[in-house]
């Protein structure tokens, strides 16, 4: 009896060492499988099915949800090929050796993509390939008849208590974004490590916190502004332009949802697609990310989010809708790189940011 | 070691059985014959790991692979091979000797002990916690059936995962609460402190006690939550179990199904029903035209508690049902022929009898409403920071400070244990637990 289970399960433990032999062999020195870990919601999905089919790559997909999520499972030694990080992001992982520099020549559309989307504060040795870019603003709805044009919308008690009786008002709960918009208005840098500079913002905040309908930066955009639970909302422009293409309707052909870039200037952020260091999978990852910038998958990618790709290529195959909610030159130029900062500062940061919530 | 350990246990299973001797042995003999076949399977792993790795050269299957190949780059792979085959001929030499009987224990002993050292360089080295696991695992289990104490064997599986998923991420937060947090994110833990745990306690700008006020506010919903709970729960719970027999299970059976669902979707599908253009508004204003204007009835505290109190309230009556359906009905009877009115019936018999399914409800209603973030942020609008949104945001978000969200978690942990414990200690003096 014993025996014979012995000789099953070494036939068992040999069948399934030989079964690899089996399997067919691959024309390209593509691998036969990609992890690749993206934000929610931050591609179109169909190009994942469309990459396997075509080149029999099979993609395990998973969703993260903030940056530091993603840090922390690949610390933490999750094993993934493809990563869509943020700029301070791409700049911490480069100084941690997380990401490994991507090799330029496997990667021939980076020719569609926007010079100066290419070179960024973050990844100057071009280790990342920029990917999505966005930039927070008010979103507002368009039955308002005078559109709001600076952060006083969110930030001066007379006009946060006019749109609270208009509709209501959603800020991002985010530090950097909601503090940092303050911070613009008040005529501070946004990356301020000034004690009174921050306390300045915190005083003014407190003020119209309370006031406050929501505090959502996770999902506002399908479900606040689509809904009209809100009138205004602090928000980045790929959310807007989503809220706009969910609201399109024979009554509002251009859907529901504008977006400005306040006067006194909006936060700018960009993800970029990366290689992590441990991928043994370096080729098949490069040529993936190669995919994603044909210009119509990018384009593809842009329809679905609702996020601005930086691929010029892109731009004529794009939603037209999505178009209005590209910055024009003069607004780009007065967007501003949220940085990342130091212990000390990121503490005041955490402490300001800690009474703002809970007197909000 | 395994002499030491066997002895005691012989003694118990000479105690246990009839016939001491051969009963004590039959025992010896089938758990050292386990052992042999864990042997049996660390062997035969090994040679698939053998197979597939230096000669075939896979690396995204079986667990091991990927970080043997990465030894093999350090190394080399003809070490990895010999280091495999070394170890495969080992155990199937091991495990063919247990299988026949053979008296090997301390050898097997010795084997599972050097595997247990392993698990922790491997891990050290590699990285893999997979891999680590396994073989430290393994070993623990070898070491478990050569201890031929049925209670230790019948015990390990829950000490593992007790082990790996409750007391090793437990010491982590606890060590990473004295370190601080880099500017790359990371926990610098070369200068512990008592920093993280004096900065919960200290005031903040204008806010005062900010920390200490969250988790005031925390502890307070939470409360709140429990006492609706049981309000509603106890009529609820009385009423099942005083429903003929056949019925009881399908109600109980009503109660459990939205379980069947995740709480985030049913979370959700109140901002459906609560929003302004909502399900219930609609309801108000169209149809029954009892109102002019929606309601704004999402991220208010009635929302939070609603949903907390939707989310929870099937753990407060469970327990209840239970203890009210072993009530004994005589002493309700025995009361009245007493003469006490009914409400004084329900005080000084009914109510005293169900109180461990009372405690057990609110301790199991309590304990998950002081960690929510979801509902708090999903039905509150994100307008209710608590304890679970800070520790989020510590972690996962703009926050990161990892190791005051520790320092944080700590206290948290420790106060619900303290918690814990007071259940337990009543629950002993109303004779439950």
């Amino acid at each position: 009896m014993a025996k014979r289970l012995v000789v099953l399960v070494l036939s068992v433990a040999l069948l399934a060492a030989l079964a690899s032999l089996g399997a067919p062999s691959r024309a390209q020195q593509l691998d036969s499988v990609l992890y690749v870990y993206n934000w929610g919601d931050y591609i179109d999905e169909t190009l994942l099915i469309a990459y396997e089919q075509q080149f029999g790559v099979r993609i395990v997909y998973d969703n993260y949800a903030t940056n530091e999520e993603l840090f922390a499972k690949l610390q933490a030694g999750a094993e993934y090929d493809v990563i869509f990080p943020s700029d301070f992001m791409v700049a911490r992982m480069i100084a941690l050796n997380l990401i490994a520099k991507i090799d330029l020549e496997n990667v021939p559309n980076l020719k569609y993509l926007d010079k100066q989307a290419v070179d960024t504060w973050y990844d100057p040795e071009n280790y990342c390939v920029p990917y999505l870019w966005g930039t927070s603003g008010i979103a507002y709805h368009v039955s308002l008849e005078e559109p709001p044009d600076s952060w006083a919308a969110l930030f001066d008690p007379e006009q946060v208590a006019k749109y609270t009786a208009l509709g209501g008002i959603n800020v991002m709960d985010d530090q950097r974004e909601l503090l940092g918009a303050a911070l613009l208005y008040l005529g501070f840098s946004v990356n301020s490590t000034e004690r009174s500079e921050l306390e300045q913002a915190r005083d003014m905040l407190l003020r119209v916190a309370p006031e406050y309908r929501y505090f959502n930066s996770a999902d506002y955009q399908v479900t606040l502004l689509p809904a009209r639970e809100v009138i205004i909302s602090h928000a980045w422009n790929g959310n807007a332009a989503k809220a706009a293409l969910l609201t399109r309707s024979e009554a509002y052909p251009k859907g529901e949802w504008k977006f400005i870039t306040p006067k006194e200037g909006g936060l700018r952020f960009q993800e970029s697609a990366c290689v992590t260091a441990r991928s043994p999978r370096k080729a098949t990852a490069e040529h993936f990310i190669n995919f994603l910038l044909e210009p119509e998958n990018a384009a593809r990618i842009s329809n679905a989010t609702g996020y601005l790709s930086p691929n010029v290529g892109a731009r004529e195959l794009i939603d037209p809708l999505l178009r209005e909610f590209l910055p024009s030159e003069e607004e780009l130029a007065r967007l501003v790189w949220v940085r990342p900062l130091a212990s000390d500062a990121q503490r005041l940061w955490d402490e300001i940011w800690a009474e703002i919530r809970i007197g909000g | 070691m395994t002499t030491t350990i066997s002895t005691g246990v012989r003694n118990r299973a000479a105690q246990a059985a009839s016939s001491p001797e051969r009963a004590g042995y039959a025992y010896q003999h089938r758990f050292e014959r386990w052992a042999g076949w864990a042997m049996l399977v660390s062997a035969l792993y090994g040679t698939a790991l053998l197979v597939r790795v230096p000669l075939l050269g896979q690396k995204d299957f079986l667990p091991m692979e990927a970080a043997l190949h990465r030894l093999a780059e350090n190394l080399s792979m003809s070490s990895v091979a010999a280091l495999l085959t070394a170890f495969s001929l080992a155990d199937g030499w091991l495990s063919a000797r247990l299988l026949r009987g053979a008296a090997v224990g301390r050898m097997a002993a010795a084997r599972a002990w050097v595997g247990i050292a392993l698990s922790l360089l491997y891990f050290a080295a590699l990285r893999d916690f997979g891999g680590a696991l396994l073989i430290g695992a393994h070993g623990g289990a070898v070491l478990a059936l050569l201890s031929r104490n049925g209670g230790v064997i019948l015990a390990y599986p829950s000490l593992v995962w007790l082990g790996v998923f409750f007391v090793l991420p437990l010491f982590g937060v606890l060590a990473a609460s004295l370190g601080r947090t880099t500017e790359l994110g990371l926990i610098d833990l070369s200068a512990p402190s008592l920093e993280n745990y004096k900065r919960l306690l200290s005031p903040v700008g204008v806010s005062g006690l900010v920390y200490v006020n969250i988790f005031v506010r925390t502890v307070w919903i939470a409360f709140l939550t429990t006492a609706i709970c049981l309000v509603i729960g106890y009529p609820f719970a009385f009423w099942i179990a005083r429903q003929p027999e056949r019925w009881r299970n399908i109600w109980l059976m009503l109660v459990m199904i939205p379980f069947w669902t995740n709480l985030l979707i049913r979370t959700y599908a109140w901002v459906i029903i609560l929003r302004r253009d909502g399900a219930l508004n609609s309801l108000l204003i169209d149809v029954l035209g009892v109102i002019g204007r929606p309601l704004d009835l999402l991220n208010t505290p009635f929302a939070l508690l609603l949903g907390l109190v939707y989310g929870y309230l099937p753990f407060m009556v469970l327990p209840l049902y239970q203890s009210i359906e072993r009530l004994d009905k005589r002493m309700i009877e025995a009361a009245s022929d007493l003469y006490a009115d009914p409400v004084r019936t329900f005080w000084r018999v009914i109510f005293p009898l169900t109180l461990p399914g009372v405690l057990a409800g609110s301790i199991l209603v309590f304990i998950p409403a002081v960690g929510t973030y979801v509902v708090s942020n999903v039905l509150g609008g994100g307008r209710f920071f608590l304890v679970g949104n800070l520790l989020e945001q510590q972690f996962i978000g703009a926050g990161g400070d990892k190791a005051f969200g520790a320092a944080f978690g700590t206290v948290l942990t420790f106060l619900m244990l303290i918690a814990t414990l007071i259940y337990f200690r009543l629950g002993r003096k109303v004779g439950y637990t």
